[in-house]
């Protein structure tokens, strides 16, 4: 990407205050997405991808959420300093979101036309008789049959894979230069989630960007250009889907590669990455993956490890990192 | 499939379903007159043996976590029968079959709904035992000797449900299922719920179970993946009936029915091919308006017109069941 990026995050620090303490869920993270490239940010349950995926925008609710520190630049200017007003602009248009779950996404109360006509006009000067048309054709746009009556359905009367159509017709009607994908596929069939990879890639416009994410490796194989594997509240390794899959440099990302059970193999043990994830209130000194890690020293026990890139694209921040030919 | 050996208790499999159909009724109007059926099971014949794992996959509303319930008990069945070690279980009395739950156990998809909040982990896992009479000695040495067999703490006995991670609670539901030394364990999406690293875990945990105890189980799951790596062989469901069953590798690597093979070619596999986007296409239709002819023909690459007209009929070739025209079913 020789373009300037799309979106620049910077070191961004969030954090939680709870009952039970304060917890940091993002510690120092930064990456960039760049025109018309897809990321996938993956990580198992509770690593901070989706506070990460919030935060961006400014949707993580606060109190109890903080974004301690960071930046996010998007356009030109910093979404964490913006005008709430400002932000109003930004989110559903210029930066949409895809989430999980679209039953709790779309308003229950509300038709689809109805709902698809209201971000339509909050965002473009148009007549709302020219909306509705609009948003009838994305409805068809994305593979909804009889996409005219559909427009006077409520969410319950759809199929969960024709919410998610109707989701991603309107994450992409108002043409935005990034999408946030936050599990789109996950509470899909298989069958119904290729289908959507398939509606995604032939939908989003070339220079449009994506940040996806996931917890399945898979789906980062089928729809994203670059990685970043997250493992308690921090990136540890990201690159290119071939350093990742072909030559993957952290302990964890390897881990994980080989934890997943494939189609085909025989009935046998799978290697399975030994404990489980440190609670977010006693994350160890050191790096955090170290009571898991096959290779961990005392150096791991001592102090953070840093990024390195050890290829060009390719970064990780492990003492005892893969290190290829 | 053939019947007509459960009078050889050594060669009649533990669990051998046979027709099996779980109806629900809709009921409509002012006199709530039935108006339809939900053939959430309709017609479906299986067999499990002694120490071996059945996989059962399916997308939503095919019908295969009812099929686990009626197995249960906890549906009631509309037809069919189901053997189990040679004995029939709709023809049994109610002291009967609670005699049978023993022997045949369930672990859930979300053990956090399938745990009592208010027990402690001791109570969960020897509450079957306490209620079959089975303790000998304290509870709490019972429920220690349990959480070592799933690879937990003794410490945890005292401890509640929502202190435990997801796959630590997976493995409390398991120490529970284990308890009472049954034969039979229905596994219904019982890691679809876990994180990657932690899914492996589990499933090596009821690997090693079952060699330790020689289980049978059904594992009940959409991942074909998984079931892959933990079925001997594999039922494919669809709208209520089995489609395709035979050895989980020949299924895998070499599937007849097209529906077999859409499920198949949709999985993303990192490292492998991209999925091309005209391998899959459509819906499953609804339970209670199935189409005509083969169910599946509507999305179906290979459909041909008999195919709108006739339900195909099951054909076996060496163990491996397909049902479907193509193979002149």
């Amino acid at each position: 990407m020789t373009d300037e990026p799309v979106i620049q995050i910077n070191s961004l620090r969030v954090g939680f205050e709870t009952d039970e303490g304060y917890f940091r869920a993002v510690d120092d993270i930064s990456f960039h997405v760049g025109k018309g490239e897809s990321i996938g940010l993956v990580g198992e349950s509770g690593c901070g991808k989706s506070v990460t995926a919030l935060s961006l925008t400014r949707l993580i609710p606060s109190p109890p959420g903080r974004i301690e520190s960071g930046s996010v630049v998007f356009g030109g200017r910093d979404l964490l300093a913006a005008a709430p007003r400002d932000l109003r602009q930004v989110r559903g248009a210029a930066i949409s979101m895809i989430f999980q779950e679209p039953l709790s996404a779309l308003s229950p109360l509300h038709r689809i036309g109805r709902q698809m006509v209201e971000g339509i006009r909050f965002h473009r000067d148009m007549p709302k008789k020219e909306a509705w048309a609009f948003a009838r054709d994305w409805l068809s746009k994305v593979g909804i049959p009889d996409a005219g009556e559909r427009m006077y359905a409520y969410p319950f009367q759809l199929s969960g894979g024709m919410q998610q159509r109707v989701m991603i017709a309107m994450a992409l009607m108002l043409r935005p230069s990034l999408i946030i994908a936050d599990e789109p596929t996950t509470a899909l069939d298989v069958t119904t989630q290729a289908q959507i990879f398939a509606l995604i890639r032939e939908m989003k416009q070339n220079d449009t960007a994506m940040l996806l994410i996931t917890h399945d490796m898979g789906v980062v194989w089928e729809m994203c250009d670059r990685v970043a594997v997250m493992y308690a509240s921090k990136i540890v390794e990201s690159g290119s889907l071939d350093d990742i899959f072909s030559a993957p440099a952290h302990p964890y990302t390897i881990g994980l590669l080989s934890a997943i059970p494939k189609p085909g193999m025989e009935k046998k043990t799978l290697s399975a990455i030994p404990g489980q994830v440190p609670s977010p209130f006693g994350y160890p000194r050191g790096c955090n993956f170290q009571d898991r890690c096959p290779r961990a020293s005392d150096e791991c026990r001592a102090a953070e490890p840093e990024f390195e890139e050890i290829a060009p694209g390719h970064i990780v921040a492990c003492f005892h990192a893969e290190r290829g030919i | 499939m053939m019947a007509g050996n459960e009078k050889d208790p050594i060669r009649a499999p533990l669990l051998d379903v046979r027709d099996l159909s779980t109806w629900f009724p809709v009921k409509r109007g002012l006199f709530s007159l039935t108006a339809g059926w939900v053939r959430a099971v309709d017609g479906v014949s299986f067999a499990i043996d002694r120490n071996e794992t059945l996989g059962l996959v399916g997308e939503s509303g095919c019908g295969k976590t009812t099929l686990g319930r009626t197995l249960l008990g906890l549906e009631q069945a509309t037809g069919g029968d189901v053997l189990f070690g040679g004995r029939s279980i709709p023809a049994m009395s109610r002291r009967e079959m609670n005699r049978l739950r023993r022997h045949i156990q369930v672990v859930f998809q979300d053990p956090l709904s399938s745990l009592n909040p208010r027990m402690n982990v001791m109570d969960i896992v020897t509450e079957g035992l306490v209620q079959f009479r089975m303790v000998e000695g304290s509870r709490q040495e019972h429920a220690e000797r349990l959480l070592g067999e799933v690879g937990m703490s003794p410490d945890a006995v005292y401890r509640w449900p929502h202190e435990f991670s997801g796959g630590q609670r997976q493995r409390i539901s398991i120490a529970r299922a284990l308890s009472l030394k049954p034969d039979l364990i229905v596994c219904d999406e019982a890691v679809s719920a876990l994180d990657v690293s932690v899914q492996a875990q589990v499933i090596n945990l009821l690997l090693k179970l079952q060699s330790e105890h020689r289980l049978s189980y059904l594992f009940i799951s959409h991942d074909l993946s998984v079931v892959s790596n933990i079925a001997d062989r594999v039922a494919v469901m669809y709208l209520g009936r089995i489609v395709e069953l035979g050895k989980t590798t020949d299924i895998i690597n070499a599937p007849l029915h097209p529906y077999t093979k859409m499920l198949i070619a949709a999985i993303p596999v990192a490292g492998e091919k991209r999925i091309s986007p005209e391998v899959v296409s459509g819906e499953a239709p609804s339970p209670s308006d199935p189409p005509p002819g083969c169910r599946f023909h509507p999305r179906c690459p290979e459909a041909m017109s008999v195919c709108a007209e006739t339900p195909p009929a099951e054909v076996v070739r060496d163990g491996h069941r397909v049902m479907c025209h193509l193979f002149g079913g």
